[in-house]
Protein backbone atom coordinates (compact mmCIF):
# COMPACT_ATOMS: atom_id res chain seq x y z
CA UNK A 1 0.00 0.00 0.00
CA UNK A 2 2.92 2.36 0.77
CA UNK A 3 4.20 1.98 -2.75
CA UNK A 4 0.67 2.72 -3.99
CA UNK A 5 0.65 5.92 -1.92
CA UNK A 6 4.09 6.87 -3.16
CA UNK A 7 2.81 6.25 -6.66
CA UNK A 8 -0.21 8.47 -5.99
CA UNK A 9 1.91 11.19 -4.35
CA UNK A 10 4.02 11.34 -7.44
CA UNK A 11 0.85 12.08 -9.40
CA UNK A 12 -1.18 14.73 -7.52
CA UNK A 13 -3.81 14.82 -10.24
CA UNK A 14 -4.67 11.18 -9.41
CA UNK A 15 -5.17 12.07 -5.72
CA UNK A 16 -7.41 14.92 -6.75
CA UNK A 17 -9.53 12.58 -8.87
CA UNK A 18 -9.79 10.07 -6.00
CA UNK A 19 -10.76 12.80 -3.52
CA UNK A 20 -13.36 14.23 -5.87
CA UNK A 21 -14.88 10.77 -6.47
CA UNK A 22 -15.04 10.12 -2.70
CA UNK A 23 -16.72 13.49 -2.08
CA UNK A 24 -19.31 12.61 -4.69
CA UNK A 25 -20.06 9.27 -2.95
CA UNK A 26 -18.09 6.83 -5.11
CA UNK A 27 -17.56 3.79 -2.84
CA UNK A 28 -15.06 2.15 -5.18
CA UNK A 29 -12.34 4.64 -4.19
CA UNK A 30 -12.64 3.92 -0.44
CA UNK A 31 -9.51 1.69 -0.30
CA UNK A 32 -7.43 4.52 -1.78
CA UNK A 33 -9.05 7.03 0.59
CA UNK A 34 -8.26 4.82 3.60
CA UNK A 35 -4.69 4.43 2.39
CA UNK A 36 -4.30 8.19 1.91
CA UNK A 37 -5.69 8.96 5.38
CA UNK A 38 -3.41 6.28 6.88
CA UNK A 39 -0.44 7.83 5.15
CA UNK A 40 -1.37 11.41 6.10
CA UNK A 41 -3.17 11.19 9.50
CA UNK A 42 -3.20 15.01 9.81
CA UNK A 43 -5.78 15.10 7.04
CA UNK A 44 -8.07 12.76 8.95
CA UNK A 45 -7.69 14.90 12.06
CA UNK A 46 -8.29 18.10 10.11
CA UNK A 47 -11.30 16.80 8.20
CA UNK A 48 -12.86 14.61 10.89
CA UNK A 49 -12.51 16.73 14.00
CA UNK A 50 -15.99 18.24 14.34
CA UNK A 51 -15.03 20.35 17.32
CA UNK A 52 -12.17 22.06 15.53
CA UNK A 53 -14.35 22.52 12.45
CA UNK A 54 -17.07 24.12 14.56
CA UNK A 55 -14.50 26.31 16.28
CA UNK A 56 -13.19 27.49 12.92
CA UNK A 57 -16.72 28.22 11.70
CA UNK A 58 -17.49 30.11 14.90
CA UNK A 59 -14.26 32.08 14.51
CA UNK A 60 -15.28 32.95 10.94
CA UNK A 61 -18.71 34.05 12.18
CA UNK A 62 -17.32 36.04 15.08
CA UNK A 63 -14.41 37.77 13.42
CA UNK A 64 -15.45 38.04 9.77
CA UNK A 65 -12.65 39.55 7.67
CA UNK A 66 -10.85 41.03 10.68
CA UNK A 67 -7.69 38.88 10.70
CA UNK A 68 -6.22 40.66 13.73
CA UNK A 69 -9.31 39.86 15.80
CA UNK A 70 -9.32 36.29 14.49
CA UNK A 71 -5.67 35.68 15.41
CA UNK A 72 -6.11 37.27 18.85
CA UNK A 73 -9.24 35.22 19.56
CA UNK A 74 -7.56 32.04 18.35
CA UNK A 75 -4.55 32.66 20.60
CA UNK A 76 -6.84 33.33 23.55
CA UNK A 77 -8.70 30.06 22.88
CA UNK A 78 -5.40 28.17 22.60
CA UNK A 79 -4.25 29.63 25.89
CA UNK A 80 -7.49 28.57 27.56
CA UNK A 81 -7.13 25.13 26.02
CA UNK A 82 -3.65 24.77 27.52
CA UNK A 83 -4.92 25.91 30.91
CA UNK A 84 -7.86 23.49 30.76
CA UNK A 85 -5.54 20.57 31.46
CA UNK A 86 -4.52 22.16 34.76
CA UNK A 87 -6.71 20.89 37.61
CA UNK A 88 -7.44 24.35 38.97
CA UNK A 89 -8.77 25.63 35.67
CA UNK A 90 -12.43 24.98 36.51
CA UNK A 91 -11.98 26.94 39.72
CA UNK A 92 -10.39 29.80 37.82
CA UNK A 93 -13.18 29.78 35.29
CA UNK A 94 -15.77 29.82 38.06
CA UNK A 95 -13.95 32.72 39.71
CA UNK A 96 -14.04 34.63 36.43
CA UNK A 97 -17.74 33.85 36.12
CA UNK A 98 -18.37 35.06 39.67
CA UNK A 99 -16.58 38.34 38.93
CA UNK A 100 -18.71 38.76 35.83
CA UNK A 101 -21.90 37.88 37.70
CA UNK A 102 -20.98 40.24 40.53
CA UNK A 103 -20.34 43.11 38.15
CA UNK A 104 -23.61 42.44 36.33
CA UNK A 105 -25.41 42.26 39.68
CA UNK A 106 -24.04 45.65 40.74
CA UNK A 107 -25.02 47.26 37.45
CA UNK A 108 -28.46 45.62 37.49
CA UNK A 109 -29.02 46.83 41.07
CA UNK A 110 -28.07 50.39 40.15
CA UNK A 111 -30.38 50.24 37.15
CA UNK A 112 -33.26 48.80 39.15
CA UNK A 113 -32.90 51.55 41.78
CA UNK A 114 -32.71 54.21 39.10
CA UNK A 115 -35.57 53.02 36.93
CA UNK A 116 -37.79 51.01 39.25
CA UNK A 117 -39.63 49.18 36.45
CA UNK A 118 -40.44 45.45 35.88
CA UNK A 119 -37.77 44.78 33.15
CA UNK A 120 -35.02 46.15 35.45
CA UNK A 121 -36.33 44.06 38.36
CA UNK A 122 -36.28 40.99 36.11
CA UNK A 123 -32.66 41.67 35.18
CA UNK A 124 -31.74 42.12 38.83
CA UNK A 125 -33.44 38.86 39.85
CA UNK A 126 -31.67 36.93 37.08
CA UNK A 127 -28.27 38.44 37.93
CA UNK A 128 -28.75 37.68 41.62
CA UNK A 129 -29.73 34.06 40.95
CA UNK A 130 -26.73 33.54 38.67
CA UNK A 131 -24.32 35.08 41.18
CA UNK A 132 -25.53 32.80 43.98
CA UNK A 133 -25.47 29.74 41.70
CA UNK A 134 -21.87 30.48 40.62
CA UNK A 135 -20.73 30.92 44.23
CA UNK A 136 -22.43 27.63 45.11
CA UNK A 137 -20.71 25.88 42.19
CA UNK A 138 -17.29 27.14 43.31
CA UNK A 139 -17.92 26.08 46.88
CA UNK A 140 -18.96 22.60 45.70
CA UNK A 141 -15.83 22.24 43.62
CA UNK A 142 -13.61 23.44 46.47
CA UNK A 143 -15.30 21.23 49.02
CA UNK A 144 -15.82 18.06 47.00
CA UNK A 145 -13.11 17.91 44.37
CA UNK A 146 -10.22 20.14 45.36
CA UNK A 147 -6.98 19.89 43.39
CA UNK A 148 -4.22 18.17 45.34
CA UNK A 149 -1.15 20.38 45.74
CA UNK A 150 2.20 18.77 46.38
CA UNK A 151 5.17 20.86 47.37
CA UNK A 152 8.47 19.40 46.29
CA UNK A 153 11.26 21.61 47.59
CA UNK A 154 9.97 25.05 46.57
CA UNK A 155 8.15 23.93 43.42
CA UNK A 156 4.41 23.42 43.73
CA UNK A 157 2.85 20.72 41.53
CA UNK A 158 -0.91 20.53 41.04
CA UNK A 159 -2.39 17.07 40.72
CA UNK A 160 -6.09 16.49 40.11
CA UNK B 1 -49.96 63.02 17.69
CA UNK B 2 -49.35 64.02 14.13
CA UNK B 3 -49.51 66.70 11.52
CA UNK B 4 -52.60 66.09 9.41
CA UNK B 5 -53.26 67.59 6.04
CA UNK B 6 -56.51 69.51 5.57
CA UNK B 7 -56.66 70.96 2.09
CA UNK B 8 -53.35 72.68 1.39
CA UNK B 9 -52.31 73.10 4.98
CA UNK B 10 -51.13 70.88 7.83
CA UNK B 11 -52.56 71.00 11.34
CA UNK B 12 -51.30 69.34 14.45
CA UNK B 13 -53.59 66.97 16.35
CA UNK B 14 -52.93 65.38 19.68
CA UNK B 15 -54.67 62.07 20.51
CA UNK B 16 -55.13 60.74 24.01
CA UNK B 17 -57.39 58.29 25.79
CA UNK B 18 -60.07 59.57 28.15
CA UNK B 19 -62.33 57.02 29.87
CA UNK B 20 -61.39 54.38 27.29
CA UNK B 21 -62.20 56.61 24.33
CA UNK B 22 -59.65 58.26 22.05
CA UNK B 23 -60.00 62.03 22.08
CA UNK B 24 -58.35 64.01 19.32
CA UNK B 25 -57.38 67.53 20.30
CA UNK B 26 -56.86 70.17 17.65
CA UNK B 27 -53.77 72.30 18.20
CA UNK B 28 -53.75 74.25 14.95
CA UNK B 29 -50.60 75.19 13.07
CA UNK B 30 -49.20 78.03 15.09
CA UNK B 31 -46.63 78.27 17.87
CA UNK B 32 -48.64 76.02 20.16
CA UNK B 33 -48.74 73.25 17.54
CA UNK B 34 -45.01 73.56 16.83
CA UNK B 35 -44.17 73.43 20.52
CA UNK B 36 -46.37 70.35 21.03
CA UNK B 37 -44.84 68.66 17.98
CA UNK B 38 -41.33 69.32 19.33
CA UNK B 39 -42.23 67.96 22.77
CA UNK B 40 -43.78 64.86 21.20
CA UNK B 41 -40.69 64.29 19.05
CA UNK B 42 -38.46 64.57 22.13
CA UNK B 43 -40.66 62.13 24.05
CA UNK B 44 -40.53 59.69 21.13
CA UNK B 45 -36.74 59.95 20.91
CA UNK B 46 -36.46 59.30 24.66
CA UNK B 47 -38.73 56.25 24.37
CA UNK B 48 -36.68 54.87 21.47
CA UNK B 49 -33.45 55.46 23.34
CA UNK B 50 -34.85 53.65 26.38
CA UNK B 51 -36.04 50.76 24.23
CA UNK B 52 -32.61 50.42 22.58
CA UNK B 53 -30.92 50.55 25.98
CA UNK B 54 -33.28 47.91 27.37
CA UNK B 55 -32.60 45.63 24.37
CA UNK B 56 -28.86 46.06 24.87
CA UNK B 57 -29.20 45.09 28.53
CA UNK B 58 -31.35 42.09 27.68
CA UNK B 59 -28.82 40.92 25.07
CA UNK B 60 -25.98 41.25 27.59
CA UNK B 61 -28.02 39.42 30.22
CA UNK B 62 -28.73 36.61 27.78
CA UNK B 63 -25.05 36.39 26.87
CA UNK B 64 -23.95 36.18 30.52
CA UNK B 65 -26.67 33.63 31.25
CA UNK B 66 -25.35 31.42 28.45
CA UNK B 67 -21.79 31.73 29.76
CA UNK B 68 -23.09 30.86 33.21
CA UNK B 69 -24.79 27.73 31.87
CA UNK B 70 -21.56 26.61 30.21
CA UNK B 71 -19.47 27.23 33.32
CA UNK B 72 -22.01 25.37 35.43
CA UNK B 73 -21.96 22.46 33.00
CA UNK B 74 -18.17 22.37 33.12
CA UNK B 75 -18.09 22.41 36.93
CA UNK B 76 -20.67 19.61 37.08
CA UNK B 77 -18.61 17.57 34.61
CA UNK B 78 -15.62 18.15 36.87
CA UNK B 79 -17.57 16.75 39.82
CA UNK B 80 -18.79 13.77 37.81
CA UNK B 81 -15.23 13.16 36.70
CA UNK B 82 -14.14 13.21 40.35
CA UNK B 83 -16.64 10.42 41.10
CA UNK B 84 -19.63 12.39 42.40
CA UNK B 85 -23.26 12.23 41.37
CA UNK B 86 -26.19 14.56 41.97
CA UNK B 87 -28.75 13.02 44.27
CA UNK B 88 -32.28 13.79 42.99
CA UNK B 89 -31.02 16.99 41.36
CA UNK B 90 -29.99 18.23 44.79
CA UNK B 91 -26.80 17.66 46.73
CA UNK B 92 -23.69 16.09 45.26
CA UNK B 93 -22.68 12.77 46.78
CA UNK B 94 -19.67 10.55 46.41
CA UNK B 95 -20.44 7.57 44.15
CA UNK B 96 -19.82 4.00 45.27
CA UNK B 97 -18.05 2.94 42.09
Amino acid sequence: MTTQIQHSLDRPEEIETVLKSAMEGDKSVMPQIKAILDAVPQWAEELGNLVSQTEKKLLDMGTGNNLLKREATKRDLDLRRQRLVEPSYVEELLQEQIILDLYMLQRARERALERNDPPSDKLLTGAHKRFLASVKCLEQIRKLAPPVRINIAENQINVS
Amino acid sequence: MAWERRGNQKFYYCSRKVNGRVIKEYLGRGERAKRAALEDAQKKATREHERAERQEWEAMDEHIAQLHQLTKLLSHSHLVNAGFYQHHRGEWRKGNK
